[in-house]
């Protein structure tokens, strides 16, 4: 009985914990699942996201025509729990670290449009789907 | 009961043509006539996905092919990506075609769009003749404070900028 309660709650939150140990919501979860297999076709050694790797891809600078030099952090700064501010308009951005933004991982919509945005503003291409798991397991991690 | 009726209509011709007579004066008060306003933008689409990297420009300081062109070129946005998917970007480009510069009853709206020559389909709002000479006596450092940042960020000087409201009185240019 407890245990049939226990699977209710989850279900009704709707949140399962993956492989890393993060928890997201259900929609989130697939997206990262799919993430996974894509890098495993991609890369037949691929054994997982690693939030190391993802915190060298949100640190790394690289050259930018306006700013100089640009990176992640230039916009979310060094500490994904703080308020950030867009380094060219500088409007406030909310912090992207789930503790410090329930809605942070929360749609996968949202998710796609600022990797794919933020990968070519930062490194001119779009991530890679190890590279996507990896920066999502180093920020979520927060 | 007609005779307040008319009574208080006569009352309040009189104080209207008053107020009308030393408009000097209660233009002071705050007060702004409609025309002279900019519709404050409403439509959440925009607020959320456009005003989330900068000021939500009120889609009547730009005529609509310029609009158009800039909802065509997302993914290269003045050097940045972004790109919407294609139902938002669909939703937005009406919105914005819909409310541009040829769709507005202000009178500066009206001014910004005569002041762009018809071949031309601008990008920028503040490469626009109208915004160049209303900004002229401003000294391109004053942009470069660190609570302006570029002469786009109407919001810094323009304290009511998101109420569409860009009277001088309401002006107030940061000193850092």
């Amino acid at each position: 009985m407890k245990i049939i309660t226990a699977v209710f709650v989850v279900l009704a939150i709707g949140c399962f914990s993956n492989a890393y140990g993060v928890t997201f919501n259900q929609e989130v979860n697939a997206y990262i699942q799919n993430l996974e297999k894509q890098a495993k076709q991609q890369d037949p050694s691929f054994k997982g996201f690693s939030a190391e790797r993802g915190k060298q891809i949100f640190f790394d600078q690289q050259p930018h025509q306006k700013l100089g030099k640009i990176s992640c952090t230039s916009c979310h700064t060094d500490d994904v729990r703080k308020q950030g501010k867009n380094a060219k308009t500088g409007k406030v951005i909310e912090p992207i670290a789930p503790s410090a933004n329930p809605k942070a991982f929360t749609s996968v919509k949202n998710l796609e449009k600022w990797l794919k945005r933020n990968f070519n503003d930062v490194y001119g291409r779009e991530g890679t789907a190890k590279e996507k798991g990896d920066s999502i397991l180093y920020i979520s991690q927060y | 009961m007609r005779l307040a009726i008319i009574l208080s209509l006569f009352l309040s011709i009189s104080i209207s043509s008053y107020a009308l007579a030393d408009s000097g004066k209660y233009e002071r008060k705050g007060y702004v006539p409609q025309s002279k306003l900019l519709k404050p933008v409403k439509y959440k689409l925009y607020l959320d996905e456009c005003g989330a990297c900068h000021f939500a420009f009120q889609p009547e300081l730009l005529p609509a092919r310029s609009w158009q062109k800039m909802m065509n070129t997302l993914e290269d946005h003045f050097g940045d990506d972004a790109s919407l998917d294609e139902e938002s970007t669909a939703q937005i480009a009406a919105f914005l075609k819909w409310e541009s510069a040829e769709q507005s009853s202000s009178k500066r709206a009206q001014k910004f769009l005569r002041s762009i020559r018809p071949n031309e389909s601008p990008l920028r709002i503040t490469e626009t003749r109208y915004f160049k000479d209303k900004h002229d006596e401003v000294d391109p450092s004053v942009y470069k404070r660190k609570s302006i940042g570029s002469p786009a960020n109407c919001i810094a000087c323009h304290t009511t900028a998101d109420k569409g409201n860009y009277q001088d009185e309401f002006v107030k240019v940061p000193r850092r």
